[in-house]
């Protein structure tokens, strides 16, 4: 939500509804309360009632190789991380915020695949996912205990395939997945693909959208006001429509830059001068062996999809990725990109039916 | 065997398909005086019906002795096997009073009057790999049922299939059929232009059949994309993307024969479709990803213009026969023969198959 840091929680829900929104999704519990402090996290509650805004939050990453890029997960049970998981759960449970957002990696402020931790040349990604298995098994009693669902992200690192086997492994019965409808393109997923795999689990959604266009270095990722990129919603959201009718569909538009630095500190303009693209180096032998489920026929309806969004573009009914490239990201931006966002998404669910 | 030749391999041969000397279908005597004009040492016709249409083997000899005499030695190939269209094949049917088997063995006999033992074999058409009420891999079956049925027919006349790398097929299916049938009776005819229609890459290519291939086919092209689609166009060899020194190092031992056969057929490809990639079992994602990233590369390279000249180059192949026979001769370190000072009719004879 731009602007979302200046804010407390409650300050953020009446915006939220001053946008016309429909409910908030904070990232962790702790942005809401870093002390987990119940009194407020019911004052949230009360003011997301009384507005009639849902309330969606989440824990953090569980892949223990990233657990210790975020401290206060270990802070927060006082030195036992396991703990620190416990208390936030039993937080959110408390005041009925029942599913929850995790993820499995942190982006880098790196070019190319070192954006992300799937690359990393200390500890592989199978053995990461092998550890996130673990810590799942670990979680998943505490999740059943209070009646909550721990759901993983379709984070930027992951594939939909590996995250399908996690939540599988784990049980969907206290696992599910976050969509976010634009991170698996950066795994060299074509939406559609990926939407089919992970619907039967999708409990919470980030709405995205993104360009994607051909080059002979690989795929150029683009990130996009929903609506204008490649991501065809008309197909999606009845697919997750038909599996969870009651599913909230959560905008997560970029942060204005000024905001990511103080999100994210590393992501200095130095290290990062363009942000929300990418080049997905699908071509590579090197990066085709770090996917394993990337097969012919992925890759056929990935290279389709960017091949088909250079089509739009070329026709005009995209626009470009040059005059879509941004040299600043303000506040103002992001509020018009919200808003667009939402009426975009409003009137396709509309169109398509799906309207509570 | 002599001190030298032990050290020196025997110098490569390189020969001419006859329908590659002018863009209007010549008469035997006038293709073979011509392929020696330019300086080979053999010319290939389609199949010894060419030659000689009853297989009369005074005419075959004739010719033979004709042309050996210019210093040029006359091949030939094979009707096209295709396991449901052989059987019909009228020449086939005169030669053998009605029994296409009989018709064949006529042929192969016929052709055992020429020096070489391996015929030129094309299996089917680009549109037989796309045939919905037969499916391309019941066709490749009934393939090597065929060629397995001609072996004894083969063993008998001595004689070799050398299956091109045509069009509609694929290295990997091309290598069954060949394993399938013996390398006694049938290897290939590697024809890189041709793998580029199915980003089969050339040079893997040869590597990996380079025991089994007898006939190296020479021509050129580079693969773009015009509206979206992915278009196959034929240049001279060295203008394209085949990298023929590496084709020519990893065949180098075996000693095929060479031929320059200058294509016609018009084909794209379409990688982005997933029909495409359904009827390429085969393909890997790692030839899927060179060959798109080197279209995406040389369309990039390519300026319109030079798109422009090639596509309306495509009807009239021997155009580019002074140029690419040049520069085979110094890809197989041989003397380069007289170029044509003599003037190649260009014409609309456009067959749709290569």
């Amino acid at each position: 939500m731009p602007g979302a840091m200046g804010r407390g929680p409650v300050e953020n829900l009446r915006y939220a509804h001053e946008l016309g929104m429909a409910g908030v999704f904070f990232r962790t519990v702790l942005d809401m309360t870093p002390d987990l402090d119940l009194g407020l996290l019911r004052e949230v509650r009360a003011c997301a009632d009384e507005l009639g805004l849902y309330l969606e939050a989440g824990l953090g990453k569980v892949n223990p190789y990233a657990i210790p890029e975020a401290p206060e997960l270990r802070a927060a049970g006082d030195g036992d991380t396991l703990l620190g998981f416990r208390r936030m759960i039993e937080a959110c449970a408390a005041v009925g915020i029942t599913e929850l957002w995790t993820g499995t990696g942190n982006s880098k402020p790196y070019p190319g695949r070192f954006q992300y931790d799937r690359f990393r040349t200390d500890v592989s990604w199978s053995d990461q996912l092998k550890a996130t298995a673990k810590f799942l098994g670990l979680l998943g009693g505490i999740a059943r205990d209070h009646g909550v669902h721990v759901n993983l992200e379709t984070h930027e690192e992951i594939t939909s395939f590996e995250l399908v086997r996690l939540i599988e492994e784990a049980g969907p019965d206290a696992f599910g997945i976050v969509y976010d409808t634009t991170n698996c393109l950066q795994r060299g997923e074509d939406p559609i693909r990926t939407a089919q795999r992970v619907a039967p689990y999708v409990r919470q959604t980030h709405i995205k959208d993104a360009a994607l266009s051909l080059s002979a270095a690989g795929v150029r990722y683009q990130e996009r006001t929903v609506g204008r990129g490649i991501v065809d919603f008309a197909q999606i959201l009845p697919m997750l429509h038909a599996v969870n009718p009651g599913l909230n569909l959560t905008l997560e538009n970029a942060q204005p830059w000024e905001e990511v630095l103080l999100t994210y500190p590393t992501f200095t303009m130095d290290l990062m001068p363009e942000r929300g693209v990418a080049t997905i180096e699908v071509f590579d032998p090197a990066w085709q062996a770090e996917h394993p489920d990337f097969s012919v026929a992925e890759m056929g309806a990935y290279l389709a999809a960017a091949q088909r969004c250079d089509e739009l573009m070329a026709a005009g009914e995209l626009a470009g990725f040059e005059e879509t490239k941004r040299s600043s990201y303000t506040l103002d931006d992001a509020v018009a990109d919200a808003l667009e966002s939402a009426a975009y998404v409003r009137d396709l669910v509309a169109s398509l039916g799906l309207a509570p | 065997m002599t001190a030298s030749s032990a050290v020196l391999a025997p110098p490569a041969r390189l020969g001419v398909h006859a329908t590659s000397l002018a863009d209007h279908r010549l008469a035997p005597a006038a293709a073979v005086a011509l392929a020696a004009q330019h300086g080979f040492t053999a010319c290939l016709f389609n199949s010894v019906f060419d030659v000689s249409p009853r297989l009369d083997a005074g005419e075959i000899t004739g010719l033979a002795a004709l042309a050996a005499d210019l210093g040029v030695t006359v091949t030939v190939g094979s009707v096209s096997l295709h396991p449901f269209r052989a059987s019909s094949d009228r020449r086939l049917l005169v030669a053998g009073d009605g029994d296409a088997l009989a018709g064949l063995r006529r042929m192969l006999e016929a052709s055992a009057l020429l020096p070489d033992r391996d015929l030129l074999t094309i299996i089917g058409r680009i549109e037989d790999r796309h045939d919905r009420l037969v499916p391309w891999p019941e066709q490749l079956r009934a393939a090597g049922d065929l060629l397995g049925r001609l072996a004894p027919l083969l063993r008998d006349t001595g004689m070799r299939l050398a299956v091109k790398t045509h069009e509609e097929i694929t290295r990997a299916e091309a290598a069954r059929l060949v394993d399938a049938a013996g390398d006694d009776v049938a290897g290939v005819a590697l024809d890189p232009v041709n793998l580029l229609v199915n980003l089969d890459d050339p040079v893997r290519t040869a590597r990996e059949l380079g025991g089994v291939v007898t006939q190296v086919i020479v021509d050129d092209g580079v693969l773009v994309m015009t509206d979206g689609a992915v278009r196959r166009l034929l240049c001279p060899v060295g203008e394209g993307i085949v990298d023929w020194p590496g084709v020519r190092a990893a065949t180098g031992g075996r000693q095929p024969t060479w031929w320059v056969e200058l294509h016609r057929g018009q084909f794209t490809l379409a990688p982005f479709d997933m029909d495409w990639i359904f009827h390429h079992p085969d393909l890997t994602r790692e030839e899927l990803g060179a060959g798109v990233r080197h279209v995406l590369a040389a369309t990039r390279r390519l300026d319109a213009g030079r798109i422009r000249r090639l596509s309306a180059a495509q009807a009239c192949p021997a155009g580019r026969l002074a140029a690419t026979t040049a520069a085979t001769c110094e890809l197989l370190a041989l003397p380069s023969g007289p170029t044509a000072s003599f003037g190649v009719r260009a014409s609309n004879n456009r067959s749709t198959s290569d």
